[in-house]
């Protein structure tokens, strides 16, 4: 991060220093994303978050699975597993079990934790196991093609629904509150701030939490779907956004076309006794641990 | 008659206790000094199928059960047609009178005897220990002792049906004078328990697994001492979450096994080339069933060798092993976590229903088993990696959270801190360096016992897994035939089975019909003069290997 930073006029400044040098992997940056992209305004948010969160650094554990996003575990500077494709989260539900003094958080896509991961997504949540999960969702397959995920709004195209996508889509805020999220929100990539926040809040609670990003895929989605360039779409975030915290579930649904908003918002902030709080508690009960 | 090697068949209905009935049988026979093997024949049925166990015992080892019995308990009618054949001449049918008359027998009104003490249809099973303690002339007192410590709910209507039965049959009592000793020979225990708790003493942390016969017992034992062992024990949504959630907990430090059988460790393949590529200590114990597919649940055999030698795609070293009976599944299990944790890789113990799911008369020592500690980084923190190079291959390990470096792994190649890579050299380096560890393995494999020898004979009957108890019973009554037992079978001890067969004829018996385990050695380079198959779901019983090997040897 110390050599580049756009200025307006084509004017490039070079700092000696960025706040965040020691969190990103100097080593490893430039990152591979496509210009436009949300990710690297996801990963800052993030690393800025672990920065400000009273845990420290050296309690952070970041995993992901396979994609665009799974990349992201490689380029933050604390311990990190790049599980196999879809099973970050038993990974991590494994490493807190074994270690609970650790801060783990699941960084990955919408393919990567709905589609083949999806059933890991369910138990985790259902146990309220304390880890964090966050869905970098950009509507389709990035990496491998552009493919159809299980989020790509109906009528999207994509290079597999060339036609248009037929099936209907998750709505994950939805999803992760009706199987026990103890905390859910969602973002665009442009809400840097509230995605922050939210970030902050998520690493401090505990139980199961969940954000989803949504973020603009020039390459797979946005273009297929007449959405231009990254800068267009994320312009199209910001004019259709609405941040409404109270929102009922229908209208969390995602359209992405015609003059449908894009809802976002702290949906759920509850508490629930996590996984190993829940046998902790039982087992006092039952005389069985002192 | 005075008699040593003892076998009882007890068969009923399921749901009836009958394999509660072998169990109490088998402590029975352990208490008075005797060596134990019991097998429990189920359907994979909830209600209404047809169970049998069978114990056998002596006042020497007994590897393993015989199908004909000296006497023989039917708890229904189905169970005098399933089994009066088995019974040898001079033997003991009892029956359940109210429901089959025969013309021979001890016919006993079970159900009569039940209805008039108030009592439930399992205590059939009771009257059954009772009948084969009577006919084994056992001190009502002893018996009494048996069923106290056995029968916690319900003792006095036990005690009192036994009582009914002693009286009935006082003509017969004693009629098989069994040879005793003055203390049990050791604890009773499955071969699952005993995979357990070896691993338990090699400093298992963490057990995670999905149900599946039959390894399922090995999960059900260390969940009921999970707190006693200090242990933490998941039943996770699926074998993948299973395997994952194991490597999320090795890469913590702590020590994890996973536990399936064919179909389940179908599932945890992926991961299991994570565990390789990784290089995360993974100990994963297979438990066999007939295959393909679902196959035949909960039953035995050796289908899955290719299988469990071969898992996972890429090249990476693991190991597999496979003990024989219950001491020896012990000592191994302990040895492939302590292994799996040296090296970093993913070790294999194959094992099958026969082994699992069957009692042995077992003598362990937990104390005997050392905890090898993984090799831990000492140097210098900012100059960390995960996969730095070393002439063994092995990198020292921190775990998260290592004060002032980072841990990372990763399922894709990387260089040796962790990191993704797609360069030529660094694939080179770290594909040379996974594989040099299969040669350190290798090399600490010729301090352990890789192949047993049991017995003599100028003809060697090689075998592995829970078939060598078959083997070692069936050579009992064979001449010139001894019993070579591969444990390790990959990486492979050739030169441990060289010098075991010394140039003997081999003669190869397993559970298998395309003879994996006879393929296994012929590529290995060893000549193979005979083989016995079979592949019904069940062990050999030894009379009709021992007939198969003397028609091979002839």
């Amino acid at each position: 991060m110390s050599a580049k930073g756009a200025g307006n006029e084509g004017k490039i400044e070079t700092v000696e220093e960025h706040p965040l040098d020691h969190i990103l992997r100097q080593d490893r940056l430039p990152h591979i994303w496509c210009p436009g992209c949300g990710l690297g305004s996801a990963m800052t948010c993030f690393a800025q978050a672990i920065e400000r969160v009273d845990i420290p650094l050296k309690k952070q554990v970041l995993l992901s699975g396979i994609g665009c996003t799974g990349r992201i575990a490689g380029y933050v500077n604390v311990d990190s597993y790049h599980t196999t494709h879809g099973r970050a989260i038993p990974f991590a539900t494994g490493l807190k079990i074994a270690n609970p003094e650790l801060c783990v958080t699941v960084f990955s896509g919408d393919g990567d934790l709905f589609a083949i991961g999806g059933n890991h997504f369910l138990h985790a949540a259902r146990r309220n196991v304390d880890i964090n999960v966050i869905c970098v969702n950009n509507f389709n397959y990035g990496m491998t093609g552009g493919q159809q995920g299980p989020t790509t709004p109906v009528e999207a195209k994509t290079s597999t629904t060339r036609y248009g996508s037929f099936e209907h889509p998750f709505n994950l805020p939805y999803l992760a509150a009706a199987i026990g999220a103890v905390y859910v929100s969602r973002w665009t990539t442009l809400h840097c701030r509230h995605l922050e926040k939210s970030m902050e809040k998520a690493l401090q609670k505990k139980g199961f939490t969940f954000i989803e990003i949504i973020s603009p895929c020039p390459t797979g989605f946005g273009r297929p779907n007449k959405l231009g360039e990254g800068l267009e779409e994320l312009r199209y975030y910001r004019e259709k956004s609405v941040i409404k915290n109270d929102a009922s579930w229908d209208e969390l649904e995602l359209h992405m076309r015609g003059e449908e908003p894009v809802v976002v918002g702290d949906f759920v902030d509850t508490e629930r006794p996590t996984y190993l709080e829940l046998e902790e508690q039982m087992l006092r009960a039952k005389g069985l641990m002192k | 008659m005075v008699q040593d090697l003892l076998t009882v068949i007890v068969g009923g209905e399921a749901g009836h206790g009958v394999k509660k009935s072998g169990n109490v049988i088998s402590i029975l026979m352990n208490e008075l000094g005797r060596y134990v093997f019991e097998m429990d024949d189920y359907p994979s049925l909830i209600r209404g199928g047809h169970n049998f166990s069978v114990v056998s015992s002596s006042t020497s080892p007994v590897y393993s059960h015989y199908m004909s019995a000296d006497i023989i308990v039917c708890l229904d009618e189905r169970s005098v047609d399933m089994h009066k054949d088995r019974l040898k001449d001079g033997g003991s049918l009892v029956y359940n009178a109210d429901t089959v008359t025969l013309d021979s027998g001890s016919g006993l009104p079970m159900k009569t005897w039940i209805k008039d003490i108030k009592g439930i249809p399992l205590m059939a099973g009771t009257i059954g220990v009772a009948a084969v303690s009577a006919l084994c002339g056992v001190e009502f007192s002893f018996l009494e002792r048996i069923f106290r410590a056995n029968y916690p709910r319900g003792l006095e209507a036990n005690v009192e049906l036994a009582r009914i039965v002693y009286e009935r049959m006082k003509d017969d009592e004693g009629k098989f004078e069994l040879t005793t000793a003055e203390t049990p020979p050791g604890h009773l225990l499955a071969g699952n328990e005993a995979i357990a708790l070896g691993a338990a003493a090699a400093g298992l942390d963490v057990y995670i697994a999905y149900p599946m016969t039959p390894a399922s017992t090995v999960l059900h034992y260390l969940a009921a001492f999970s707190k006693k062992l200090g242990m933490a024990v998941v039943h996770p949504e699926t074998e993948i979450a299973v395997i994952n959630m194991a490597l999320g907990s090795a890469y913590a430090g702590a020590r994890t096994a996973v536990g399936s059988s064919g179909g389940g460790f179908a599932l945890m393949h992926e991961a299991f080339s994570l565990a390789g590529m990784s290089e995360t200590p993974l100990m994963v114990i297979l438990a066999s069933r007939p295959g393909p597919s679902t196959g035949v649940p909960t039953y035995t055999g050796q289908g899955d060798l290719d299988f469990a030698l071969n898992v996972g795609h890429g090249e990476f070293p693991r190991i597999v092993l496979s003990p024989s009976g219950t001491n020896q599944a012990f000592e191994k299990a302990a040895e492939l976590l302590n292994l799996v944790w040296k090296f970093q890789v993913p070790g294999i113990l194959l094992t099958e229903k026969h082994l699992g799911e069957s009692w042995m008369t077992t003598s362990i020592d937990p104390e005997s088993v050392e905890i090898t500690e993984p090799s831990l980084y000492g140097g210098p923190l900012e100059q960390y990696g995960r996969y730095e190079k070393t002439d063994s291959g092995i990198s020292p390990m921190l775990f998260p959270p290592a004060k002032g470096t980072v841990v990372k792994a990763s399922s894709y190649e990387h260089d040796q801190k962790g990191i993704t890579t797609e360069e030529a050299e660094k694939i080179m380096e770290m594909q040379e360096k996974r594989y040099v560890k299969e040669k350190a393995i290798r090399e600490e494999m010729r301090n352990l016992l890789t192949v047993a020898t049991h017995g003599e004979g100028s003809k060697s009957l090689v075998t592995y897994g829970s078939t060598t108890l078959s083997a070692l019973e069936a050579v009992k009554n064979v001449d010139d035939v001894r019993v070579v037992q591969v444990i390790f079978l990959r990486p492979f001890p050739d030169w441990a089975l060289q010098e075991a067969l010394s140039g003997s004829d081999v003669i190869v018996a397993e559970l298998s019909i395309s003879g994996q385990f006879e393929n296994l050695l012929r590529s290995k380079g060893f000549d193979v003069s005979a083989h016995i198959r079979q592949y019904d779901g069940r062990a050999f019983d030894p009379p009709e290997l021992a007939a198969r090997v003397r028609e091979v040897t002839q």
